[in-house]
This record gives structure tokens, sequence and C-alpha cells, in this order.
């Protein structure tokens, strides 16, 4: 059993006044694979490099099962990493690469080779172990940082923008084997990434960072639908969601500025804002793109809920189209279906599925309806 | 035709300087040495006789010769040790997060700037008088005559002098290549479970290969070929046992007027030169980081 905690964690960088990491909460459990994510400059590398032990915590416990490791060196803290940019030593060769660590902790030889084999078996990799790095392609490279790891037997991964310099193709690739790995291996795993396709895909639980404060830990769906404020709704999503300055009067919310919409708010989530006293005062609106319709079937179904748009871009990915519109001097991206592609000035009648409406307070940006 | 001629070897143009420079500055010299070195030739008149080997049988017998190649020798090896030893060892504290970094960088490179009569001079100085000084003052039997005075004394002080002077670059060429390691290396290897000494041994030493391989040919050849500070510091002595083989090269060529012997002390001293650097670019590359 491993656990890891972050108990009030703060870093600040000497010679920096503003702290890059702040209160820093997090219980992380035993075989847990939690993804922390957020725009650049978040804090979430700072808090991975002190979990690391390469940065040294400015205030606030850590603890791995239970001991304080604060002041522990990096070598003590039996953590394995994967860097962004695979840190493998160019003088070794793919086995001498994975051996380091082991050769370090003198285990026997037979054990090593044993233990690479396996991991080569694991990562198809078997091939390649007399080879140097410079001889292998990004992603072996990347498969052998991985490799590195997993020899190691350690109780915690933790992974640096693992993926971010493969190609996309690559990258979704890697991105699966590195969630076969964890099923298999079951090793309590940290992972760091900007891209909010890895952090739904791979993450047990998502901690969304934002100015070295964590905005939300969640799982995936949880993070998705129920965003805990404006930051967390627009960061996690693609496209992202949009949202609308808007004020309910009268069971409607309309918009502020332009009075270009007037749309019913569902008799649930009504009930809700009026509890909370938010009739006749403004609300921040937010709906995903695919929760935008344009299909005949739902505008019949609910035609109180149309707003008229001006499409600017319209991009057919396929499956789908996603139209970039306006309305009035807002933008709504939308995903639609394919069929729906429309040319570049033309008015499209949009419905919005309220059910699945996000309402913030204007002021804290925090969620309301939830 | 012709135009066509010109743009394609235009470039040659801008080479003929330097090869002309080179060719009658560097090789017309070389081979005109290896020449001379089958002579007789006294450096005073344009009369000599070809002697075949002859001067190279005599440099077998030469006791001074002998002498010479123990003196230089020794200097070389401790030059190259001393020089990576140091010159390492002082890179690595200059490159780790200390105060005044730039101003400690400077200071260590300070004597590479000096010129290398200026430095014997100053050191002179110091041997006879300065350190004599000190020796009477605290009553140091041994400081209270000149190191200078006696061999070994002679001996370590020319190695003191040389090598204060020629790790100053040294230096700089480590500091670059332990720059040249990404810290994520030195992190990932601390996370394999490294210690600051494994990681020198196993990681910063790798990188360091091709800067260690410049400095063994530069103190090398600065080992087989020093003259001027010990020209001006003991002039070979006492008893040769200073005379390193550039300044034997000298005294036989412009003391004894055997320009012709002299010539086959400095094609023997090219050779030598010639065989460890080759040997030494051979291992080097085997190890390197690519």
């Amino acid at each position: 059993m491993v656990k890891v905690d972050l108990d009030h964690v703060y870093k600040k960088y000497t010679g920096n006044d503003k702290y890059s990491v702040k209160d820093f909460n997090l219980h992380i459990d035993d075989q847990e694979f939690i993804v922390f994510v957020g725009p650049s400059g978040c804090g979430k590398s700072t808090t991975l490099r002190m979990i690391a032990g390469l940065e040294n915590i400015s205030k606030g416990t850590f603890k791995i099962g239970g001991k304080v490791m604060n002041d522990v060196a990096p070598k003590e803290r039996d953590i394995a990493m994967v860097f962004q940019n695979y840190a493998l030593y160019p003088h070794m060769t793919v086995y001498d690469n994975m051996a380091f660590g082991l050769k370090l902790r003198k285990v026997s030889k037979e054990e090593i080779d044993q233990k690479i084999n396996q991991a080569a078996e694991i990562l198809g990799l078997k091939d390649y172990l007399k080879r140097k790095p410079a001889a292998l392609s990004g992603g072996q490279r990347q498969r052998v940082a991985l490799g590195r790891a997993i020899v190691r037997d350690a109780p915690i991964f933790l992974m640096d923008e693992p993926l971010s310099n493969l190609d996309a193709k690559l990258r979704v690739t890697m991105r699966a084997e590195i969630a076969k790995l964890h099923q298999q291996l079951k090793t309590t795993t940290i992972y760091v990434t900007h891209d909010q396709t890895e952090a739904m895909t791979l993450a047990d639980r998502i901690v969304v960072l934002k100015d070295g404060e964590i905005q939300q830990v969640g799982s995936p769906l949880e993070v998705y639908n129920k965003p805990a404020n404006v930051f967390v709704a627009g960061f996690i999503g693609s496209p992202a969601m949009n949202f609308f300055h808007v004020v309910l009067q009268n069971g409607k919310i309309i918009d502020k500025d332009n009075n270009d919409f007037a749309i019913p708010v569902p008799e649930g989530k009504l009930k809700l804002l009026k509890a909370k006293g938010y009739e006749g005062k403004e609300l921040i609106f937010g709906i995903r793109p695919e929760d935008v319709h344009t299909e005949e079937v739902f505008l019949e179904a609910y035609p109180d809920n149309i707003v008229e748009s001006t499409v600017v871009v319209s991009e057919l990915l396929g499956a789908e189209t996603q139209l970039y519109t306006r309305i009035g001097q807002t933008e709504l991206v939308s995903k639609v279906d394919a069929r729906d592609f429309a040319k570049p000035g033309q008015k499209v009648k949009m419905g919005f599925e309220m059910n699945k409406a996000h309402f913030f307070d204007p002021e804290s940006e925090l969620a309301i309806d939830n | 035709m012709k135009k066509n001629f010109f743009e394609k070897y235009w470039g040659w143009l801008f080479l003929i300087v330097p090869i002309l420079l080179q060719i009658i500055f560097f090789y017309f010299p070389l081979f005109q040495g290896g020449f001379y070195s089958l002579t007789n030739w006294t450096g005073l008149t344009y009369n000599y006789k070809f002697v075949g080997l002859n001067n190279y049988k005599l440099l077998l017998m030469d006791q001074n010769f002998a002498k010479s190649i123990g003196f230089t020798a020794i200097l070389t090896i401790a030059l190259i040790v001393g020089e990576i030893a140091i010159g390492i060892l002082v890179a690595r504290a200059l490159n780790s997060k200390i105060k005044s970094q730039t101003f400690f960088r400077a200071w260590f490179f300070f004597p590479a700037v000096l010129s290398g009569l200026t430095v014997a001079l100053i050191f002179k100085q110091v041997f006879n008088y300065g350190l004599p000084a000190i020796g009477n003052a605290l009553n140091i039997s041994w400081l209270q005559t000149s190191l200078l005075g006696t061999d070994t004394g002679a001996v370590i002080a020319t190695i003191f002098v040389l090598l204060w002077q020629g790790v100053a670059m040294p230096i700089i060429i480590f500091l670059a290549g332990l720059q040249s390691i990404p810290d994520e290396i030195k992190e990932a290897a601390s996370m394999d479970g490294a210690n600051s000494n494994q990681i020198f041994w196993h990681i910063e030493l790798p990188y360091m290969l091709p800067s260690i391989s410049m400095v063994f040919i530069l103190a090398l050849k600065s080992g087989l070929t020093a003259f001027d500070q010990i020209f001006a510091m003991t002039a070979g002595g006492p008893n040769n046992s200073t005379t390193s083989l550039g300044l034997l090269v000298y005294n036989y060529a412009f003391n004894n007027n055997s320009f012709g012997y002299a010539n086959a002390i400095a094609i023997v001293l090219f050779i030598l030169i010639a065989i460890v650097s080759f040997i030494q670019i051979k291992i080097s590359n085997k190890y390197s980081v690519d």
C-alpha cells in the first residue's frame, strides 16, 4: 500500500515574490492514476518535481505511505520518473539505460537480465536492447524511458508530459499503451500534461490546476459534467465550452449585452437558481459545443430554445462538423452533424439543450448549479 | 564555360592566402627540418655534409637527450594529469550554484591571458626571494633556500608554474563540457538512485570525454614543447634537471651550433606527439557520447 499525501504544500522559488504552488492538498490512493492538468505555468510540473524530490518544498508536508518525505533525497524516495525529453543516457545502450538504476541498487545480474527482458517484452523493445538512444525513433525512446521506470519496480511512477514530444498519431498509440501498462502493473501514477484528452482518457482522478492552485479534483466525468468553475469548464472539453453573460428574468435567461436571445431555463435548474437568489441578476451561462443542436427534430421539439446565428467558419471533420458562428457579438462554437455543414455568412438556427446548461456566478466564477 | 569554371572554384580564391602561408611557415620548415636532421649543418655557414642517420644514432647515446626525455616525460604526465584533474575539479566547483560565479570564472581564467614569460619571471622572483623570506620568517628550513636551486625543487617548481598557467584554459573547456549536459539527464540519474559521486562517474565523465581528449592534447603539446617559461625561470638548470626537449633543441642549435643534430631531436619530438595524439584520439572516439 502506497498512499501519497500532500498537505498544504507551497512552493516559492528564490527571487520570486509569488508562490508557484499554493496550498496544494491532495491525497492519492494506492494504485490510483492521477493526472495533473492545466495550462503552462500552472505549477503542475513544479508539484511533480517536488514529489520527485528535484525541487524542495517551501511549506507544507509531503508523505509517502504516511512517512514525511520533505527532506528525503530523490534516490531515497524510491520513485521512478519519466521525463518529457526522455532523458535517456546517450552513451549507454537501451539495456544499460534500463539497467542503470538496478545496478546502482546492487541487484544481481540474473535478476537485472530477467527484469529487462520482461520489460522489453511488454514494450516491444527486444530487438533494440543493444542500440544506443541516438539510433531509436521518438516513440522507441519514449518506450525505453518507460522501461527504465518499469524495471525499477518502484511503487510510484511520475510522468512529466511524457507524450508531448511525439507526433499526433504516436501520441494516441502511446497513450493507450500507458493505460494498458497501468492496468497491468497497477503502480500509483502521477501524470502531468497540458493535454486534456490525455487527462480524460488516462486518469482515475483529474487535478485541474491554474496559477499554482487546485481548481478541481475529480473523476474525468465529474470534471467534465460538473465543472467547479468557469476555468475548469472552459479548460476541459474540446472545443471549449461557450460562455454568455446573461440575466435571469421571468424564468428565462436573456443575453445581457444585445438581447439576442431569451431562452427558458428548465424547471429544476430554475428552482435552484431562484433559491440561490439569482432572479433578476446576472449569470454566466455555459453550454458545451455538443449540446448545441441543428437537427430539425430538436428544433421542432424545443422551439423556445432556438437562437439565430451567422456562420463564420465551418470545419468538416468527417463524422461531424464544427460550426464557428456569431450570435450578435458573441462567438458560439458547436459540434453538429456532418450534414449540417454551412457556408460562411449563412444564417443557422441553433437549439440549446438547456438540461445540460451550466451556470456560474459572474463574480466568483464558481458553478451555481452543483 | 570560363564563367562556369570561375563560379565553381571561386571559393579557392579565399583559401590561397592561408594555404600559401601554411606552406611557407609550416610545411616547408617541417620538410626542411627533416632534411637538415640528416646533415651536420652548424647553422652558421652554408657548408654542410650529408651524414645519413648519424644524428639519430648519436641521439641514442646522448646522456643529455636521455635526461631531457625523462624530465619532459615527467613534466608532460604531470601537466596532463594535473590539468585534467584540477581542471575538472575547479570546473565542477564553478558550475555549482555559488555566489559571485562570474567573478570566479574570470578569476580562474586570468592566468591564460598572461604571457608565459611574464608568469615565469614573476614566479622566479617568488621562488628566489618571496618563499625564502617566508621560510626565514617562519623558520622553515627547507623553504629558506630557493626551490630553484635543487634538482627536485626546480622540477617541482617548473611543474607548478606550468600547471598554474596551463590549467586556466582546461577549466573553461570543462565548464563548457559540464554545461552541455542536460539537467534532465542528471535528474533522471538521481531518480534512478545515483548519488553525486555516481552521477559524476557514470554521467558527467562520459559527457566530458571530448573535452578531456581536447585538454589531453593541449597538455601533451604544452608539456612536450615547453620552452619559454622554463627558459626564463631555470634556463634548464640546475644540472640540466629541467631541460625540456624544446630547450635541448634550442641549446644544441644556438649554443652548440649543431643545427643538424637539433633538428633530429625536433623530428623525434614531432613523431612522439603525432603517435600519442593519434592513439589518444582513437581511444576517446571509442568511448565518447554521440
